[in-house]
């Protein structure tokens, strides 16, 4: 089964001749190396593995070992003939380029680097460079002419294999590698250039610029300082040690969260940029850089997506080793949806793995059983490079909602609270009212719309003043998802749809027309799915005992989440405990630095024993202690949630036990998120004076509840440790991975075997 | 002979052949195997049409797609903006639908606007007729081209149709009257003309 798809996926492409429709300019000559694609490397891998662990191939992936030419040659040689495809081509020999290739080289023009690598030579660099044909120094890679193509990396293989790691990977670590040294190098363009230059005040800034300085450049000094001295090094190191890649971004996790405040900043550094970029341009030509400050100050955020994008190349190439090795039937349950469009083209090679996408998610859906069975046979190294990409997802995205939630205004809830951003759109919404007369209903209105887990939120944009201004919303109205009713079926226009607050007493009906039948569907089909996740969150609650209730939800989330498989997901997890749970102070650094272990360790042993020896704190619940299984352990979660009264009887100190761990700086934020989701969701059940009666208006101001660190802090006073572990073990899983705190939950309780032993609880 | 120097970006589903265009108007080339993940942070690429020399300074966004909030910081320092989708997929061109209004919000009112339908190799395969696709750019005024990075159909001519009309716009903008809603993008396009060449002897 493994050559059937790789064939066609190739001969979908007509064979045409390339090089035919461009010339370029200015005479110089380019030639198409192709290379010795990714699919002969990996046959060689392939060949290689399989000598190494002497596994049985198939007669078919043989085969496939002999049928990868490069592509070139396929073009010439085939016609679109299958057969011929898999008999006729030689490989061709390997070529001599490749040691420049595959050993980080410098690339780039040599004056380039001689700039980066002596920042102290700054001055005079400048008129040294200022002197150079301009072709060679822009940037990274330009291409005026053959020259740069030429200095395009040879995408030739080594000749034998020598080291038993792959090559694929060792070349992506060198892409890693190098592109790190170019980067540092143009962030020291920045704060060795324009930086010190302003600060020296060589060159005075204009006076009304004065004190503005300090926006343009954010916290990029931070940044630089930290690549140059210590994350530049650690990488550098990887070319000996590949499997040092993974645990690197785990392990400076929190420092990597910098780029967070960086693209915050960067909107308002962009506008004053652009408002002195004359200034900016003469201190350019004076310092003799090629680029202008504009283009080195999006580096970091360019740099900050890319590793996430290296780390999955990382991990599929060892994913696609490892399944070649086994069984095929695994494969299939690997998915490479994360991957970025180039090595999608991997699909056609390995036929096995598919993609998937749902609801826009990029989302894995794995077989429970079977992704066990695969992960569990997978190396450490593996497991780490997953939670590497893991960690390398959260800091962009984290950008990216800061960059969105920053622009509402006037929301007076936790927006940080409302669980992940699931949609936000450009609608018309009208506020409804059943009973008004028609000519009393208001107009509709373009509002801004933002479906978060917990709630959604209308807003108005503002009216943008400046092309440079981010766009900008105001908090207009909301409603609570628990306490939402979806109506897509009563409007004759199919573009409509309704959402009812369900609160008693409200009679607010938002009417919602989408501007084409996709969006709508987009909607519709969002808010059903989290409409149907609470359903069946009440229906767990309420009848714990039902497993079969259980699987659905844990099926539902196992589609939902980036990285669904709880194995992929829980991991890492666990090794927050500790941390999070005491720090219920903190709270100031969690948007900066949410927690990092770098101790972390990848196989807890007390994972799942904490977890489900959960006696109860609160009184409310009926624990029988013999049988302590997850589903109890998650009961008493959730009703210890429903609970937020009991804080103010709590002294303020919490217990000694847990303030006493209190040595590593780590953020509480996720238990928070969590918790107050869980709340938000839970609350009008137990304690419906508290906010039920609220307006849709007054939903989220008519909750100010208790903090979460509060509600660990009461786990923490009944002296049952174990219990605060556990609660803040899901608290924090939950936001971690960007998924609801009840996905973790339910993760945790579908990874738990039931045999388990529990006795770990006295 | 001046120099326009043209900044763009490209935006567009993941896997639509983003990338693939860039590589195949800056090195000439298709790699069905793209072999580096980064890449190059700019791009750049001199080419002379109807004897005026353009320079493309291509920003690199891939690893972006996902992070929609992020894009406005390439996007509003960029003269031109090229959306592809897949001719092959649906799904992607109503992407180009949400970018172009995004676009139309937020970025600079003089962004020139190109809509690539990419794989126009695949005919066999299509999903997105070449007529809506023109209606809808039509409705924006936007450049609308289906082009093959792989068998290098309409690749060039995507640039060149972009440095057309953004040198006719440079013309109309150059003049001092220009509104000072333009963002900066242009004038400073203009300066670079200029500035360009005395600096770097082009």
């Amino acid at each position: 089964m493994g050559l059937g798809s790789p064939r066609a996926g190739i001969a979908r492409y007509p064979l045409v001749a390339v090089n035919v429709a461009f010339n370029p300019p200015s005479g110089e000559s380019v030639t198409c190396v192709e290379p010795w694609s990714r699919t002969q490397k990996l046959s060689r891998l392939n060949q290689q593995q399989t000598e190494r662990f002497k596994e049985q191939i198939t007669p078919e992936s043989a085969t496939k070992v002999q049928a990868s030419p490069p592509d070139h040659q396929r073009d010439a040689v085939l016609h679109d003939n299958e057969v011929e495809e898999d008999v006729a081509v030689e490989m061709p020999p390997p070529m001599e380029e490749i040691k420049t290739h595959t050993l980080p080289p410098s690339q780039p023009t040599s004056e380039e680097d001689r700039d980066s690598s002596h920042p102290s030579e700054d001055g005079a660099s400048g008129d040294v460079d200022r002197e150079l044909p301009s072709t060679a120094s822009d940037a990274v890679a330009s291409t005026d002419g053959a020259v740069e193509t030429s200095a395009e990396p040879p995408k030739e293989e080594q000749q034998a294999p020598q080291s038993e790691q792959s090559e694929e990977e060792s070349f992506v670590i060198n892409e890693l590698i190098e592109t790190e040294r170019d980067y540092v190098r143009d962030l020291g363009l920045v704060v060795e250039g324009y930086m010190q230059t302003i600060q020296s005040g060589k060159k005075p800034i204009p006076e009304d610029m004065q004190g503005k300085d300090r926006i343009v450049f954010g916290n990029i000094h931070q940044i630089f300082d930290w690549h140059r001295e210590t994350f530049s090094k650690e990488v550098e190191k990887c070319a000996d040690d590949p499997e040092r890649v993974g645990g690197l971004f785990i392990k400076f996790e929190n420092k990597l969260h910098m780029y967070v405040r960086y693209c915050e900043n960067k909107p308002k550094s962009e506008y004053i940029v652009a408002e002195y970029i004359d200034y900016f341009e003469e201190l350019r030509k004076e310092l003799g850089h090629k680029l202008q400050l504009p283009d080195l100050l999006i580096k970091p955020v360019q740099r900050i997506m890319k590793y996430q994008l290296l780390l999955k190349v990382c991990l599929f190439l060892r994913m696609v080793v490892f399944i070649e090795m086994h069984e095929d039937k695994y494969c299939k349950y690997v998915c490479i949806h994360a991957l970025p469009p180039p090595p999608i083209t991997h699909t056609h090679t390995h036929t096995h793995i598919y993609t998937h996408t749902h609801n826009g998610y990029d989302c894995l859906l794995f077989p429970k059983q079977d992704i066990l069975k695969y992960t569990d046979r997978m190396g450490d190294d593996t497991k780490i490079l997953q939670k590497a990409v893991q960690v390398m997802c959260v800091v962009p995205k984290a950008a990216n909602d800061m960059m969105i939630v920053g622009r509402l205004q006037g929301f007076e809830g936790k927006i940080t609270a409302q669980g992940k951003l699931l949609l936000q759109d450009t609608l018309m919404v009208q506020e409804h009212n059943p009973k008004a007369a028609k000519g009393d209903q208001q107009k509709f209105k373009e509002r801004r719309v933002f479906l978060f887990e917990q709630i959604i939120i209308f807003s108005e944009e503002i009216e943008k003043k400046n092309n440079l201004s981010n766009p900008g919303y105001i908090y207009k109205n909301s409603l609570m998802v628990n306490k939402m009713e979806l109506d897509d079926k009563s409007s004759t226009d199919p573009l409509i749809f309704a959402l009812i607050d369900k609160t008693p007493r409200s009679n607010l009906h938002l009417i919602c027309q989408a501007p084409s039948d996709q969006v709508k569907q987009n909607w519709v089909s969002q808010i059903r799915a989290i409409l149907e996740m609470q359903k069946d969150f009440l229906a767990v609650r309420l009848s714990l005992s039902s497993s079969k209730a259980f699987n659905r939800i844990v099926l539902f989330f196992t589609s939902y989440s980036q990285w669904s498989s709880p194995e992929l997901g829980s991991t890492h997890r666990s090794s927050l405990l500790r941390k999070t749970h005491s720090h219920p102070q903190s709270d100031k650094m969690a948007m900066v630095s949410p927690p990092c272990d770098p101790g972390f360790r990848l196989s807890d042993p007390q994972k799942y024993t904490r977890c489900k020896s959960v006696p109860t704190p609160l009184p409310k619940v009926d624990v029988d202690p013999s049988n302590k299984t997850k589903k109890n352990a998650i009961a008493l979660m959730l009703s210890s949630a429903l609970l937020p009264t009991k804080v103010g009887e709590l002294p303020p100190g919490g217990n000694p036990k847990t303030s006493q761990k209190n040595t590593t700086s780590s953020s509480p934020k996720p238990k928070r998120n969590f918790l107050e989701g869980v709340k938000n969701t839970l609350r009008p059940r137990k304690s419906p004076d508290n906010s039920s009666t609220s307006s849709s208006h007054g939903i989220i101001r008519a909750s100010p509840a208790p903090k979460d660190s509060d509600l660990v802090q009461i786990a923490a006073e009944t002296e049952l440790t174990k219990n605060a572990d556990t609660y803040a073990m899901i608290l924090s899983s939950g936001d971690r991975a960007g998924n609801s705190g009840l996905n973790s939950l339910l993760e945790m309780a579908s990874v738990q075997p039931d045999d388990t032993p529990t006795d770990d609880t006295s | 002979m001046a120099v326009i120097e043209i900044k763009l970006c490209l935006l567009g589903d993941s896997g639509v052949g983003k990338s693939s265009i860039v590589h195949r108007f800056v090195y000439d080339s298709f790699r069905p195997y793209m072999e580096n993940t980064i890449g190059a942070a700019f791009l750049t690429k001199t080419m002379i049409v109807e004897g005026r020399t353009y320079k493309f300074q291509i920003w690199d966004t891939a690893g972006q797609e996902k992070y929609r909030a992020l894009a406005p910081m390439y996007y509003r320092g960029a003269a031109a903006a090229i959306i592809v989708y897949d001719i092959t997929r649906e799904s992607s061109f109503h992407a180009v639908k949400l970018w172009l209004a995004e676009l139309k919000r937020h970025a600079s009112p003089n962004i020139v606007l190109a809509i690539a339908g990419n794989k126009n190799d695949l005919e066999d395969l299509r999903e997105v007729s070449y007529q809506e696709a023109q209606d809808c750019a039509k409705s924006h005024g936007a450049i609308m081209i289906e082009t093959s990075a792989k068998s290098a159909i309409n690749v060039a001519s995507l640039f060149v149709e972009i440095g057309r009309r953004l040198s006719n716009l440079d013309m109309t903008m150059s003049l001092p009257s220009s509104n000072s809603n333009a963002l900066n993008v242009n004038q400073r396009t203009g300066q670079d003309v200029k500035g360009r060449r005395k600096c770097c002897g082009f």
